[in-house]
């Protein structure tokens, strides 16, 4: 027996250890240090002071009676779902971009991930010529868009001091929307599209803005 | 998304040092990992400059606030944190109260599990009911033992809890013992260390063992973690917690034996 100033004794130490390993919802079978083991004649399934019960006779009911089953009164509800707000986005995309370490990839990465999550019909980049910069097959039209509202941002900042970059919404025909959302990385200009149906939570135009800076830096790193 | 709570019965043994620097490192390593204070006193709050007034945890338990708000963002991507918030020093009870049932941050979890692939949960010394909490709320638990007599003779007590735990159903695992503020020129300290890796299962033990180590203050008193204390050689105790994190990756499921392998030398 190991013998210790710190631990308890070993028959205890190995209960413990045994507490952690039992199945759940049951204490370790090991017998409690205090109690011996009994011997194989002494085993009882019953309770001890009772004699055992032989198989001709009659079950005799529970002396004491069964503690009554208390109603457990419904969980609250679950609180309605709380919309993802941008840290929760970004921190959801960043594992949707790990590992990624090229234009295209993030790019075609960062369009999956927001068909997902926004329920947009499609999603496109493009970059400031109006070209794409994954290999999905977006619309010419709306890439070509895309491009024409590049130029005209850039023009408008240089003519308007301290307008930011903005996101653009355009109503299709189909009740349709196509919303542009860029910004100027190291590549140039580069724009998001999504063609969706509902309006767009302000919160996105966060979220895309900052995950095309997050694949243009991972794209940098290998140029 | 795993969760895991940093544990231990007695205070001092470096709890936060461990639960904030293991997050860093495991979120350079690229782990998504958001660190939720449970502790009342605002252990991480405290080691860290910068934590904004935030509401926090405490906050997001009354519904004042909204999970993005109560998070931080950090320098680090992957790294999250929300601090516990202001809770009043006549509140911490019912603070500790709410939280015993695991219910909140259970839901907390469930709330952050699609962006994050670790919940990692420090709490206060003992085993009031914020600790309680965590432990019914998450899934593996990491106990950071200090290399001195009086944290060891409190080690059973963490043991005896969990059993209890598991007994009451509740799906909670001891992850990992580490060794911390162990010092190798000290009979007592060194003592403490063997009897635990003679007398402890293996696989309760980790390898990786955090030295007694004056950065950590240095650490505490700058705001940071270790690996931010300096920008061209950050501190060997640094590299101590990065390697702690690939250690105890596997054991919180994070990774699994398969993700890894030699790598030829030539390309």
């Amino acid at each position: 027996m190991v013998r210790s100033a710190y631990l308890p004794e070993a028959k205890e130490l190995a209960n413990l250890v045994a507490g952690l390993r039992a199945p759940l919802g049951e204490r370790a079978a090991e017998p409690a240090p205090s109690q011996p083991p009994r011997s194989a004649g002494q085993r009882r399934s019953v309770a001890p002071r009772g004699e055992p019960r032989l198989a001709s006779e009659p079950p005799v009911p529970a002396r004491r009676s069964s503690r009554p089953v208390e109603s457990q009164p419904p969980r609250d509800a679950r609180p309605p779902e709380e919309p993802l707000g941008e840290a929760l986005l970004l921190s959801e995309l960043a594992g949707q971009l790990r590992g990624v370490s090229s234009l295209e990839r993030g790019f075609s990465s960062l369009a999956t991930w927001l068909e997902l999550r926004t329920g947009a019909r499609a999603v496109f980049v493009a970059d400031a010529e109006g070209l794409g910069m994954t290999r999905a097959g977006e619309d010419e039209s709306y890439l070509a868009a895309a491009g024409e509202i590049g130029v005209a941002l850039d023009k408008l900042t240089s003519v308007v001091p301290g307008v930011s970059e903005g996101a653009v919404t355009f109503e299709l025909a189909d009740a349709q929307r196509l919303v542009l959302i860029g910004c100027v990385t190291e590549f140039g200009r580069i724009s998001v599209g999504l063609v969706t149906s509902a309006p767009l939570d302000p919160v996105w135009t966060t979220v895309i803005r900052k995950a095309i800076h997050d694949v243009a830096l991972r794209g940098k790193t290998t140029r | 998304m795993k969760t895991a709570v940093v544990a231990s019965q007695k205070g001092g043994v470096g709890k936060t040092t461990l639960a904030l620097n293991l997050a860093f490192s495991l979120a350079r390593a690229s782990f998504r990992v958001v660190l939720i204070d449970a502790d009342p006193q605002g252990a991480v709050g405290h080691s860290l400059q910068g934590v904004r007034q935030s509401a926090g945890l405490y906050g997001l338990l009354r519904e004042t606030t909204t999970i993005d708000e109560a998070l931080l963002r950090t320098r680090v991507n992957e790294l999250g944190i929300v601090p516990v918030g202001n809770v009043p020093p006549e509140r911490a009870h019912e603070f500790a109260n709410q939280l015993a049932d695991g219910a909140a941050l259970g839901d907390l979890c469930r709330r952050l599990e699609s962006a994050y692939d670790l919940v990692l949960i420090d709490t206060p010394s003992g085993f009031g009911g914020a600790t309680l909490g965590a432990l019914r709320a998450a899934k593996y638990v990491l106990s950071p033992l200090q290399a001195e007599p009086v944290a060891l003779k409190t080690l059973p007590q963490l043991l005896a809890l969990l059993g209890a735990l598991r007994a009451e159903g509740v799906d909670i695992e001891l992850a990992a013992i580490v060794l911390c503020m162990l010092q190798q020129r000290n009979a007592e300290s060194l003592a403490v260390a063997e009897e635990v890796w003679t007398r402890m299962p293996r696989e309760l033990v980790v390898e990786t063992t955090i030295p007694r180590d004056t950065t950590v203050l240095a650490a505490s008193a700058a705001g940071v973690p270790l690996g931010l204390l300096s920008r061209l050689r950050p501190p060997p105790l640094a590299l101590v917690f990065d390697q702690l994190a690939l250690e105890l990756a596997p054991r919180l499921g994070l990774t699994s034996e398969g993700d890894d392998g030699p790598v030829g030398l030539f390309a």
